[in-house]
Protein backbone atom coordinates (compact mmCIF):
# COMPACT_ATOMS: atom_id res chain seq x y z
CA UNK A 1 0.00 0.00 0.00
CA UNK A 2 1.16 3.59 -0.70
CA UNK A 3 -0.54 5.98 1.68
CA UNK A 4 -2.29 8.60 -0.13
CA UNK A 5 -0.44 11.54 1.54
CA UNK A 6 2.80 10.18 0.12
CA UNK A 7 1.37 10.07 -3.48
CA UNK A 8 0.00 13.62 -2.60
CA UNK A 9 3.32 15.28 -1.49
CA UNK A 10 4.98 13.39 -4.63
CA UNK A 11 2.10 14.97 -6.51
CA UNK A 12 2.33 18.24 -5.68
CA UNK A 13 6.56 18.27 -5.30
CA UNK A 14 6.18 17.65 -9.34
CA UNK A 15 3.99 20.10 -10.19
CA UNK A 16 6.65 22.88 -8.23
CA UNK A 17 9.63 21.41 -10.12
CA UNK A 18 7.48 21.59 -13.02
CA UNK A 19 6.42 25.37 -12.59
CA UNK A 20 10.01 26.33 -12.20
CA UNK A 21 11.91 24.56 -14.71
CA UNK A 22 9.10 26.33 -17.37
CA UNK A 23 10.11 29.67 -15.60
CA UNK A 24 13.84 29.30 -15.81
CA UNK A 25 13.11 28.40 -19.07
CA UNK A 26 11.03 31.48 -20.12
CA UNK A 27 13.35 33.89 -18.44
CA UNK A 28 16.00 31.92 -20.57
CA UNK A 29 18.06 30.97 -17.81
CA UNK A 30 17.97 27.31 -18.47
CA UNK A 31 19.10 25.56 -21.67
CA UNK A 32 16.68 23.39 -23.12
CA UNK A 33 19.15 20.78 -23.42
CA UNK A 34 19.58 20.94 -19.44
CA UNK A 35 16.29 21.03 -18.62
CA UNK A 36 14.97 17.35 -20.20
CA UNK A 37 16.57 15.87 -17.40
CA UNK A 38 14.26 17.35 -15.04
CA UNK A 39 11.23 17.92 -17.26
CA UNK A 40 11.26 13.47 -17.29
CA UNK A 41 12.06 13.68 -14.17
CA UNK A 42 8.84 15.63 -12.83
CA UNK A 43 7.05 13.48 -15.46
CA UNK A 44 8.37 10.53 -14.05
CA UNK A 45 7.21 11.63 -10.57
CA UNK A 46 3.36 12.48 -11.63
CA UNK A 47 3.63 8.89 -12.81
CA UNK A 48 4.62 7.40 -9.83
CA UNK A 49 1.77 9.42 -7.69
CA UNK A 50 -1.08 8.69 -9.94
CA UNK A 51 -0.63 5.40 -10.17
CA UNK A 52 0.92 3.58 -6.83
CA UNK A 53 0.69 0.01 -8.94
CA UNK A 54 3.94 0.71 -10.40
CA UNK A 55 5.96 1.19 -7.21
CA UNK A 56 4.20 -1.82 -5.46
CA UNK A 57 4.90 -3.93 -8.40
CA UNK A 58 8.73 -2.74 -8.57
CA UNK A 59 8.98 -3.00 -4.80
CA UNK A 60 7.42 -6.57 -4.64
CA UNK A 61 9.89 -7.38 -7.40
CA UNK A 62 13.54 -6.62 -6.06
CA UNK A 63 11.66 -7.35 -2.66
CA UNK A 64 11.62 -4.33 -0.69
CA UNK A 65 8.83 -4.27 1.82
CA UNK A 66 7.35 -0.66 1.16
CA UNK A 67 7.21 1.01 -1.87
CA UNK A 68 8.12 3.81 -0.85
CA UNK A 69 11.37 2.50 -0.21
CA UNK A 70 10.83 1.91 -3.62
CA UNK A 71 11.05 5.38 -4.58
CA UNK A 72 13.69 6.91 -2.41
CA UNK A 73 16.19 4.03 -4.32
CA UNK A 74 14.63 5.18 -7.17
CA UNK A 75 15.87 8.42 -6.35
CA UNK A 76 19.11 8.00 -5.25
CA UNK A 77 19.84 6.65 -8.60
CA UNK A 78 18.58 8.82 -10.37
CA UNK A 79 20.32 12.15 -8.56
CA UNK A 80 23.47 9.73 -8.78
CA UNK A 81 23.48 9.61 -12.32
CA UNK A 82 22.71 13.41 -12.36
CA UNK A 83 25.98 14.34 -10.38
CA UNK A 84 28.05 12.36 -12.27
CA UNK A 85 27.57 13.94 -15.31
CA UNK A 86 27.71 17.02 -13.92
CA UNK A 87 31.26 16.35 -12.03
CA UNK A 88 32.04 14.96 -16.14
CA UNK A 89 30.55 18.58 -17.21
CA UNK A 90 32.84 20.66 -14.99
CA UNK A 91 35.36 18.87 -15.43
CA UNK A 92 34.91 19.55 -19.17
CA UNK A 93 34.25 22.87 -18.60
CA UNK A 94 37.67 23.56 -16.52
CA UNK A 95 40.05 22.06 -19.38
CA UNK A 96 37.98 24.38 -22.16
CA UNK A 97 38.82 27.69 -19.58
CA UNK A 98 42.26 26.51 -18.90
CA UNK A 99 42.46 26.25 -22.42
CA UNK A 100 40.71 29.64 -23.29
CA UNK A 101 42.90 31.57 -20.71
CA UNK A 102 46.39 29.74 -22.03
CA UNK A 103 45.55 30.88 -25.82
CA UNK A 104 44.12 34.38 -24.55
CA UNK A 105 47.54 34.98 -22.54
CA UNK A 106 49.92 33.75 -25.17
CA UNK A 107 47.69 36.06 -27.70
CA UNK A 108 48.62 38.82 -25.70
CA UNK A 109 52.48 38.35 -24.47
CA UNK A 110 54.41 41.05 -23.38
CA UNK A 111 57.23 39.63 -25.32
CA UNK A 112 60.83 42.09 -26.78
CA UNK A 113 59.11 42.57 -30.30
CA UNK A 114 55.61 42.98 -28.72
CA UNK A 115 55.77 44.73 -26.13
CA UNK A 116 52.90 45.92 -24.41
CA UNK A 117 50.60 43.61 -26.05
CA UNK A 118 47.25 45.06 -26.92
CA UNK A 119 45.89 46.26 -23.66
CA UNK B 1 70.24 24.28 -27.96
CA UNK B 2 67.45 26.79 -27.73
CA UNK B 3 65.81 27.16 -23.53
CA UNK B 4 63.01 28.47 -22.12
CA UNK B 5 62.94 29.12 -18.34
CA UNK B 6 59.26 28.54 -17.02
CA UNK B 7 58.49 31.11 -14.34
CA UNK B 8 55.08 30.38 -13.29
CA UNK B 9 54.25 33.56 -10.84
CA UNK B 10 51.28 34.22 -8.04
CA UNK B 11 51.38 37.24 -6.52
CA UNK B 12 55.01 37.13 -6.76
CA UNK B 13 55.36 40.80 -6.72
CA UNK B 14 57.94 41.08 -3.86
CA UNK B 15 60.32 38.49 -5.33
CA UNK B 16 59.87 38.28 -8.84
CA UNK B 17 62.10 41.18 -10.13
CA UNK B 18 64.88 39.81 -7.53
CA UNK B 19 64.82 36.28 -9.78
CA UNK B 20 64.40 37.79 -13.26
CA UNK B 21 66.92 40.83 -12.78
CA UNK B 22 69.63 37.47 -11.92
CA UNK B 23 68.71 35.10 -14.70
CA UNK B 24 68.85 38.51 -17.15
CA UNK B 25 72.50 39.35 -16.30
CA UNK B 26 73.91 36.20 -15.52
CA UNK B 27 72.31 33.99 -17.70
CA UNK B 28 71.52 35.83 -20.74
CA UNK B 29 72.18 32.54 -23.04
CA UNK B 30 68.80 31.43 -21.69
CA UNK B 31 65.41 32.55 -22.42
CA UNK B 32 62.65 33.50 -19.80
CA UNK B 33 58.58 33.54 -19.61
CA UNK B 34 57.03 34.61 -16.62
CA UNK B 35 53.17 33.13 -16.69
CA UNK B 36 51.60 35.96 -13.99
CA UNK B 37 48.59 33.64 -13.75
CA UNK B 38 46.08 36.13 -12.39
CA UNK B 39 48.16 37.59 -9.52
CA UNK B 40 46.26 40.12 -7.18
CA UNK B 41 49.28 41.84 -6.08
CA UNK B 42 51.53 44.31 -8.60
CA UNK B 43 53.14 41.29 -10.21
CA UNK B 44 52.16 42.31 -13.54
CA UNK B 45 53.06 46.22 -12.99
CA UNK B 46 56.42 44.79 -12.01
CA UNK B 47 56.45 42.96 -14.98
CA UNK B 48 55.43 45.91 -17.54
CA UNK B 49 57.88 48.49 -15.71
CA UNK B 50 61.09 46.26 -16.43
CA UNK B 51 60.05 45.14 -19.96
CA UNK B 52 59.68 41.72 -19.05
CA UNK B 53 59.02 39.00 -20.90
CA UNK B 54 55.98 37.76 -19.78
CA UNK B 55 52.30 36.60 -20.32
CA UNK B 56 49.15 37.55 -18.18
CA UNK B 57 46.03 34.85 -17.34
CA UNK B 58 43.18 37.42 -16.93
CA UNK B 59 42.06 35.29 -13.95
CA UNK B 60 43.91 32.40 -11.54
CA UNK B 61 44.21 28.85 -12.79
CA UNK B 62 46.61 27.50 -10.32
CA UNK B 63 50.25 26.04 -11.11
CA UNK B 64 49.03 23.61 -13.37
CA UNK B 65 47.59 25.89 -15.26
CA UNK B 66 50.04 28.05 -15.27
CA UNK B 67 52.62 25.54 -16.58
CA UNK B 68 50.99 24.37 -19.33
CA UNK B 69 50.59 28.33 -21.02
CA UNK B 70 54.69 28.39 -20.49
CA UNK B 71 54.67 25.17 -22.23
CA UNK B 72 52.51 25.91 -25.34
CA UNK B 73 54.53 28.70 -25.57
CA UNK B 74 57.45 26.77 -25.58
CA UNK B 75 56.19 24.68 -28.27
CA UNK B 76 55.02 27.20 -30.37
CA UNK B 77 57.93 28.89 -30.33
CA UNK B 78 60.06 25.87 -30.86
CA UNK B 79 62.46 25.32 -28.19
CA UNK B 80 64.68 22.46 -27.72
CA UNK B 81 64.15 22.46 -23.89
CA UNK B 82 61.92 23.79 -21.17
CA UNK B 83 62.30 24.45 -17.42
CA UNK B 84 59.97 25.00 -14.57
CA UNK B 85 61.27 27.70 -12.21
CA UNK B 86 60.04 28.90 -9.05
CA UNK B 87 59.21 32.65 -8.94
CA UNK B 88 60.51 32.74 -5.52
CA UNK B 89 63.68 32.22 -5.77
CA UNK B 90 64.14 28.59 -4.49
CA UNK B 91 65.79 27.70 -7.84
CA UNK B 92 69.34 28.31 -8.47
CA UNK B 93 70.11 29.17 -12.64
CA UNK B 94 73.84 27.84 -12.33
CA UNK B 95 72.39 24.37 -12.22
CA UNK B 96 70.44 25.20 -16.02
CA UNK B 97 73.46 24.18 -17.56
CA UNK B 98 73.89 20.90 -16.39
CA UNK B 99 70.57 19.80 -16.23
CA UNK B 100 70.48 20.95 -19.91
CA UNK B 101 73.51 18.76 -20.74
CA UNK B 102 71.83 15.51 -19.88
CA UNK B 103 68.96 16.56 -22.12
CA UNK B 104 71.58 17.32 -24.79
CA UNK B 105 72.96 13.39 -24.14
CA UNK B 106 70.27 11.78 -24.78
CA UNK B 107 67.98 12.45 -21.45
CA UNK B 108 64.20 13.52 -22.26
CA UNK B 109 63.81 14.59 -19.04
CA UNK B 110 66.14 15.89 -16.17
CA UNK B 111 65.52 16.93 -12.83
CA UNK B 112 67.06 18.97 -10.35
CA UNK B 113 66.85 16.67 -7.29
CA UNK B 114 68.04 17.81 -3.65
CA UNK B 115 68.74 13.91 -2.69
CA UNK B 116 71.19 12.86 -5.76
CA UNK B 117 73.98 12.70 -3.64
CA UNK B 118 72.52 14.70 -0.14
CA UNK B 119 70.51 12.20 1.88
CA UNK B 120 67.09 12.46 2.70
CA UNK B 121 66.39 14.48 5.80
CA UNK B 122 64.02 12.72 8.03
CA UNK B 123 60.95 15.20 8.30
CA UNK B 124 57.19 14.69 7.50
CA UNK B 125 57.46 16.09 4.15
CA UNK B 126 60.37 13.95 2.99
CA UNK B 127 58.28 10.66 4.46
CA UNK B 128 56.26 12.04 1.68
CA UNK B 129 58.54 12.02 -0.89
CA UNK B 130 60.00 8.75 0.16
CA UNK B 131 56.29 7.53 -0.31
CA UNK B 132 55.84 8.48 -3.84
CA UNK B 133 59.54 7.48 -4.87
CA UNK B 134 58.18 3.87 -3.61
CA UNK B 135 54.75 4.12 -5.46
CA UNK B 136 57.04 5.52 -8.68
CA UNK B 137 58.96 2.29 -8.02
CA UNK B 138 56.77 -0.03 -7.85
CA UNK B 139 54.80 1.22 -10.54
CA UNK B 140 57.61 1.83 -13.43
CA UNK B 141 60.43 0.16 -12.16
CA UNK B 142 62.54 3.42 -11.97
CA UNK B 143 63.97 5.01 -8.70
CA UNK B 144 63.38 9.08 -8.72
CA UNK B 145 65.39 10.57 -5.64
CA UNK B 146 63.19 13.79 -5.45
CA UNK B 147 60.46 12.93 -7.22
CA UNK B 148 58.28 16.08 -5.58
CA UNK B 149 61.37 18.85 -7.06
CA UNK B 150 59.40 21.66 -8.59
CA UNK B 151 62.51 22.01 -10.77
CA UNK B 152 62.18 20.10 -13.70
CA UNK B 153 63.87 20.43 -17.67
CA UNK B 154 61.64 18.49 -20.70
CA UNK B 155 63.10 18.30 -24.19
CA UNK B 156 61.32 19.20 -27.39
CA UNK B 157 59.65 15.47 -27.71
CA UNK B 158 58.06 15.81 -23.88
CA UNK B 159 57.11 19.57 -24.64
CA UNK B 160 54.98 18.57 -27.46
CA UNK B 161 53.25 15.72 -25.33
CA UNK B 162 52.74 17.70 -22.60
CA UNK B 163 50.98 20.87 -24.84
CA UNK B 164 49.14 18.10 -26.55
CA UNK B 165 47.83 15.92 -23.40
CA UNK B 166 45.20 17.14 -21.22
CA UNK B 167 45.81 17.23 -17.21
CA UNK B 168 49.82 16.59 -17.23
CA UNK B 169 50.55 18.60 -14.84
CA UNK B 170 53.75 20.40 -13.30
CA UNK B 171 53.46 16.93 -10.73
CA UNK B 172 54.90 13.54 -9.96
CA UNK B 173 52.19 11.69 -11.74
CA UNK B 174 53.15 12.76 -14.45
CA UNK B 175 56.95 11.75 -13.95
CA UNK B 176 55.60 8.51 -13.24
CA UNK B 177 53.62 8.47 -16.61
CA UNK B 178 56.68 9.36 -18.70
CA UNK B 179 59.00 7.35 -17.68
CA UNK B 180 55.91 4.41 -18.07
CA UNK B 181 55.15 5.27 -21.22
CA UNK B 182 59.06 5.47 -21.95
CA UNK B 183 60.55 8.84 -21.16
CA UNK B 184 64.16 9.06 -20.07
CA UNK B 185 64.98 10.55 -17.12
CA UNK B 186 67.97 11.94 -15.08
CA UNK B 187 68.55 13.04 -12.17
CA UNK B 188 71.31 16.33 -11.37
CA UNK B 189 72.29 17.43 -7.78
CA UNK B 190 70.90 20.61 -6.82
CA UNK B 191 70.68 22.51 -3.84
CA UNK B 192 67.54 24.88 -3.20
CA UNK B 193 67.11 28.09 -0.91
CA UNK B 194 64.16 28.27 1.41
CA UNK B 195 62.03 31.24 0.44
CA UNK B 196 62.56 34.56 0.80
CA UNK B 197 59.42 36.13 0.92
CA UNK B 198 55.92 35.38 1.15
CA UNK B 199 54.42 31.88 2.21
CA UNK B 200 54.72 28.52 1.01
CA UNK B 201 50.89 27.37 0.53
CA UNK B 202 51.30 23.81 1.84
CA UNK B 203 49.51 22.95 5.03
CA UNK B 204 48.05 20.09 6.30
CA UNK B 205 45.13 19.35 4.99
CA UNK B 206 46.92 20.43 1.51
CA UNK B 207 49.34 17.95 1.62
CA UNK B 208 47.13 14.81 2.75
CA UNK B 209 45.21 15.76 -0.08
CA UNK B 210 47.92 15.92 -2.39
CA UNK B 211 49.46 12.81 -0.70
CA UNK B 212 46.02 11.15 -1.84
CA UNK B 213 45.94 12.58 -5.02
CA UNK B 214 49.57 11.32 -5.82
CA UNK B 215 48.98 7.73 -4.65
CA UNK B 216 46.08 7.43 -6.55
CA UNK B 217 47.20 8.91 -9.83
CA UNK B 218 50.40 7.12 -9.62
CA UNK B 219 49.09 3.79 -8.49
CA UNK B 220 45.60 2.96 -9.64
CA UNK B 221 44.48 5.86 -12.24
CA UNK B 222 48.18 5.75 -14.79
CA UNK B 223 46.60 2.55 -15.46
CA UNK B 224 44.24 3.97 -17.54
CA UNK B 225 45.86 7.41 -18.77
CA UNK B 226 47.08 7.99 -22.47
CA UNK B 227 50.25 10.07 -22.97
CA UNK B 228 52.07 8.46 -25.91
Amino acid sequence: MMPLSLRLALFIVSVIIAIFVFRKIRKTQFVIEDSLYWIFFCVFLLVLSIFPGISIFFAGLIGIESPANFIFLVFIFLLLIKIFFLSLKVSKLQTKLEQLVSKYAIDNAHTQENNGGDK
Amino acid sequence: MKILIIIPAYNEGENIERVVENLKNNYPQYDYLIVNDGSKDNTEEVCIKNGYTFVSHPVNLGLAGAFATGIKYAQLNKYDAAIQFDGDGQHEPKYIADMAERIQNGADISIGSRFVSEKKPKTLRMLGSNLITTAILLTTGKKIKDPTSGMRMYNKKIIDVLANTLDLGPEPDTIALLVRKGAKIEEVQVTMYERIAGTSYLNLPRSINYMLRMFTSILILQWFRKGK
